[in-house]
């Protein structure tokens, strides 16, 4: 069987074994669940060490779903996918590992519901990471809010089902508006071909004229702003991490919008994007000083987390907006070790001072060293993933006017003063790490780390991976810079393409020059014409 | 013989059987030898016996056949509605079975009353003749009202039955008066091919007018906004075997048969500009009902009532692939069929599970009944959740298919585009009454304690819809291929 399928397929039969087991096997349950979640995690480890580094797509797999429609079942994993899906299936089964045996014990009555959740959510996060066909990939996510919205409302504080219904809402709302984008596109190509594709590289070679890029870009920009997210849209980010067990708090930091950001919104609306990138690299940098500021001010823990997320994203964010690929490969960095460092400071959180079972379980005591040195990472010391993958975001970001130059774009597409953004992300990201050391430290927050004694061990392994991260991070390179490569030539070239005719009606890139101001662009449907 | 078999075409077997068995079960109620469970269990073998000689018909025939004198048609369309049809009796006779859904005084009388208008739905299906057209609907919708009126022991019941007339009787009086109207105005003619050449030549305005009145009637009859008012009140107050059958069987055999008559031309009269009045009309009804059945359900506490709304956004779901149909959209005739096929299994899965609450709890039940169900019945709560997730369109599910077909239609035409946008913003208020529900069944703590109740047929309904909800969900392509039967 493909690799990507095994690794959606493992957690979803784990997922149902769980759910069905009857009760007089209900001390199997966790047992089943660690291994479905362990063996999904091991195949994408396996996918990662047979990955060649190589700008094309690997381990692909197609079967159509609804030829009619355009839509394929098909996967496949380039540089940039495999360090997302080894991340999230890995620290899917570091949270089940972890904290699932405490799940089992405090929500006795939830445990099938927390499980599966666990495990459909890892099966979810591979679907999305390996998705070559926008439909499987909205599925996917949708699949993943789902399992979100479970895993929130089955476990945590007294408010979870508010912080559930929020999530639910806004991870929806978000998903309803790319469904309008995607449908949007694949009309498009329906025009111009003749027939349906989701292929998510047939949607991108879709080129609009600026004035609808512009549309729709916002409207995609939005939703994704929504779901990462970004200042002033945290409102339901902060509330969910409040309320949320640890599981689903680290669950929530793999969300997969910043990967849409860059399969779907730059390739899609090449032009706009150049556009429209300083503006978004200013309000991100504007984004992370006001989360330091919250979280300077802020006492609960959990909620200092997920402000120092927020600023994180920020900076993950701001190097996409540079359009290069250093920048591309930064963010990528900062996503990866953005969701080492807070996913392994969530477990290490006492899940909610009201659950008494927990209550019972933890220590509590001052912080151990490992959540201290999740917290250094997020404040961007030096020889952890944190501090690295900033270091490369940013030069990205500090570059992008010399590479706009070099790659004959008509104007320096970043106007924008780099320096000031740079300093307000750094000085922002520091802020909040600073805040969650002092934190950490015991004097402040009402919630507490907990002494993990043994269970811990999973954590050990991502935090050899954050120093990994920060000594070695040509590791990471050499697997994606093929890839990432490959992406900005194709980037680049359209946004030359598209900037030589901004107003140029729909057409596909590359093949599209004869085309262009041609009335045979849009073949008009036959009288009767169906599919 | 062969002046028989000239009244009585093969073709139509599946009608005959259908017919012959409603008999056959009155005649075997009124002596009161058979038991109720006894005749439930012949009428259900009855139903799948007229499905099985419509797949018979389908397998055999390819072309359409115009047949008694032109007034009935065989083709893909009507017999695999027909089907659909028969599949529904079926799984509302067996709901029946073992349960106490409906009381034992009338359950008799319901069997045969069942399988009668179901044998005339199956007739309006096939008709090609607007005098045939009236007498099936107007037989099944009188039909329906006799069932709805079923439960009129308990005040509910009594309202429904009430209205249930008034509505047919509404209904009735717009239909016949189009009808009437688009006789005169055409020159006498009432079959759907004399109907089409008329409508190609470009129709008088009195035959317009009654297009519009016959149109009315029939969103009159499905429950479409804005004629939907009653249609809640219908559902809260009939018995659920009932309601379980005006909302598969009833609602697709009449979408069915509307879609019939507006493609005999009807769609392209009163034409404005590019797009047609009554594709405008409606479009105007598709983008209501899909509103206000979305936002109808956030506030219902009535379970019955609230799968009655969010039926209602379904068929405005419907209604604009029907609309996406008459511009030509691509996909559109999936659309149609995908759009009425998956709410009619979903709303079979959500009455078959109401079923079975309504077996242990007294009454039907309101969501917050159902607090902590999923920690005492764990079967249950997950069908209707996946019942409830299909009816709101979500991925995984067969609801998905449909919904997202019609809405890519939808987007593929200018004009409909921000019907698509209606669409997708009643997808997101209709996730919420789903959301609310799976928050009482599996987060909440139990609000009583349920009996250990499984009545054995509503139980296999909930098995095998719930199967197909999710296998077809995942297995698009052979579903969508079904539904597409259902389009003429």
């Amino acid at each position: 069987m493909n690799l990507l399928v095994l690794a959606v397929v493992c957690p979803v039969l784990g997922a149902v074994t769980v759910a069905a087991l009857p009760r007089i096997f209900a001390d199997l349950r966790f047992g089943v669940a660690l291994a479905a979640s362990a063996l999904g995690a091991l195949v994408t480890l396996v996918v990662a060490a047979k990955f060649a580094p190589v700008s094309s797509m690997q381990f692909a797999f197609n079967h159509e779903l609804a030829p009619n429609l355009g839509v394929t079942f098909s996967l496949g994993v380039d540089g940039i996918s495999l360090g997302f899906l080894v991340v999230s299936a890995v620290l899917c089964f570091v949270s089940m590992a972890v904290r699932g045996r405490a799940v089992q014990r405090a929500t006795e009555s939830h445990v099938q519901e927390n499980l599966s959740a666990l495990l459909l959510s890892q099966a979810a996060l591979a679907g999305v990471y390996c998705a070559d066909d926008a439909v499987v990939l909205w599925s996917f996510w949708a699949l993943f809010a789902f399992g979100c919205f479970i895993l929130v409302g089955s476990s945590g504080g007294s408010r979870r089902l508010l912080a559930s219904s929020k999530l639910a809402l806004s991870g929806f709302a978000t998903l309803i508006l790319l469904l309008g984008v995607f449908l949007y596109l694949a009309s498009q190509v329906h025009d111009l071909t003749g027939r349906f594709s989701f292929d998510l590289a047939g949607i991108s070679r879709v080129l609009l004229p600026l004035s609808s890029q512009y549309v729709v870009m916002l409207i995609t920009l939005f939703a994704l702003a929504l779901a990462l997210p970004l200042v002033p849209l945290t409102g339901w980010w902060n509330d969910t991490h409040a309320e949320s067990s640890a599981v689903g708090s680290t669950v929530l930091m793999l969300g997969p919008a910043l990967y849409v950001f860059v399969r779907v919104l730059l390739p899609c609306f090449p032009l706009a994007a150049m556009n429209v990138m300083p503006v978004v690299a200013a309000a991100a940098a504007i984004g992370a000083f006001c989360a330091a500021v919250c979280c300077a001010f802020e006492p609960d823990l959990r909620k200092q987390i997920a402000w120092t997320a927020v600023a994180q994203t920020a900076i993950a964010v701001a190097a996409f907006a540079s359009l290069t690929a250093q920048g591309l490969m930064g963010a990528l960095l900062v996503m990866a070790s953005s969701a080492l460092a807070l996913s392994g400071l969530f477990l290490c959180v006492r899940t909610h001072p009201v659950e008494p079972a927990l209550q019972a379980l933890a220590g509590v005591e001052r912080a151990t060293v490992l959540p201290k040195l999740f917290a250094c990472s997020a404040a961007l010391l030096p020889g952890l993933g944190g501090f690295a993958a900033a270091f490369a975001a940013l030069a990205g970001l500090a570059a992008a006017d010399r590479n706009h130059a070099r790659n004959g774009f008509p104007e320096p597409a970043f106007d924008m003063e780099p320096l000031w953004i740079i300093l307000c992300l750094v000085g922002s990201s520091v802020a909040v790490g600073v805040v969650l050391l002092n934190s950490l430290r015991g004097t402040a927050g009402f919630a507490r780390t907990e002494r993990l004694g043994l269970r811990a061990w999973p954590l050990w392994l991502v935090l050899v991976a954050l120093v990994a991260l920060g000594l070695k991070p040509q590791t990471w390179v050499t697997h994606t810079e093929a890839s990432i490569n490959q992406y900005m030539l194709q980037l680049q070239g359209k946004i030359r393409h598209s900037s030589s005719y901004p107003e140029a009606p729909t057409h596909l890139f590359p093949n599209a020059r004869s085309m262009l101001f041609s009335a045979t662009a849009r073949p008009p449907l036959q009288q009767g014409q169906r599919q | 013989m062969t002046a028989l078999a000239l009244m009585l075409p093969a073709q139509l077997g599946h009608v005959w059987i259908m017919i012959a068995c409603a008999l056959l079960v009155i005649l075997l109620a009124s002596t009161e030898r058979v038991s109720s469970a006894g005749l439930t269990v012949f009428a259900t073998i009855a139903a799948g016996a007229a499905a099985v000689a419509g797949m018979q018909t389908l397998a055999a025939s390819t072309n359409p056949v115009i047949l008694c004198s032109g007034t009935v048609i065989v083709d893909r369309a009507a017999v695999t509605c027909s089907i659909v049809c028969a599949l529904c009796t079926a799984a509302v006779l067996a709901t029946t079975l073992g349960g106490n859904s409906i009381s034992r005084s009338v359950e008799r009388h319901f069997t045969g009353l069942l399988l009668l208008t179901a044998a005339s739905l199956m007739l309006a299906a096939h008709a090609h003749h607007l005098a045939v057209l009236l007498v099936a609907t107007e037989s099944a919708a009188l039909g329906l009202a006799a069932l709805l009126g079923l439960g009129r022991a308990a005040a509910r019941g009594s309202e429904a039955a009430s209205k249930a007339v008034v509505v047919g009787a509404v209904a009735f009086g717009l239909a016949s008066f189009g009808m009437a109207l688009i006789y005169g105005g055409s020159g006498g003619i009432m079959n759907y091919g004399g109907l089409t050449a008329a409508a190609a030549k470009g129709p008088s305005a009195v035959a317009t007018a009654g297009a519009f009145l016959v149109v009315a009637a029939f969103l009159f009859r499905l429950g479409a906004a804005p004629f939907h008012m009653a249609a809640p009140d219908l559902l809260d107050g009939a018995p659920l075997p009932a309601a379980m059958f005006s909302v598969s069987a009833f609602r697709v055999c009449f979408a069915v048969a509307m879609l019939r008559l507006l493609q005999t031309g009807f769609f392209n009269i009163a034409t404005t500009a590019d797009v047609t009045g009554m594709a405008k009309y409606v479009a105007w009804a598709a983008a209501a009902s899909m509103l206000i059945g979305a936002v109808g359900a956030v506030r219902q506490q009535h379970l019955k009532r609230l799968l009655a709304y969010l039926s209602i956004s379904q068929l405005g779901f419907a209604l604009l692939a029907m609309v996406a149909l008459s511009q030509n959209a691509p996909t559109a005739m999936m659309a149609v069929g995908a759009c009425l096929l998956s709410p009619a299994v979903a709303l079979l899965v959500a009455f078959a599970a109401l079923t079975y609450l309504s077996s242990a709890h007294d009454g039907n039940p309101f969501v917050d009944d159902l607090t902590g169900l999923a920690r005492q019945r764990p079967l249950l709560p997950f069908a209707l959740a996946i019942a409830m997730l299909a009816l709101t369109g979500m991925p995984f599910t067969v609801g998905f298919s449909g919904l997202f077909v019609t809405l890519l239609s939808s987007f593929s035409t200018p004009f409909m585009m921000p019907l698509a946008v209606v669409g997708l913003v009643a997808f997101l208020i209709g996730l919420y009454p789903t959301f609310r529900l799976i928050v009482a069944m599996y987060f909440r703590e139990p609000a009583h304690v349920w009996p250990d109740l499984s009545p054995p047929g509503a139980t296999t309904v909930l098995l095998a819809g719930t199967a197909a909800l999710l296998l077809f969900g995942v297995v698009t392509n052979p579903w969508l291929a079904w539904a597409r039967l259902l389009v003429p």
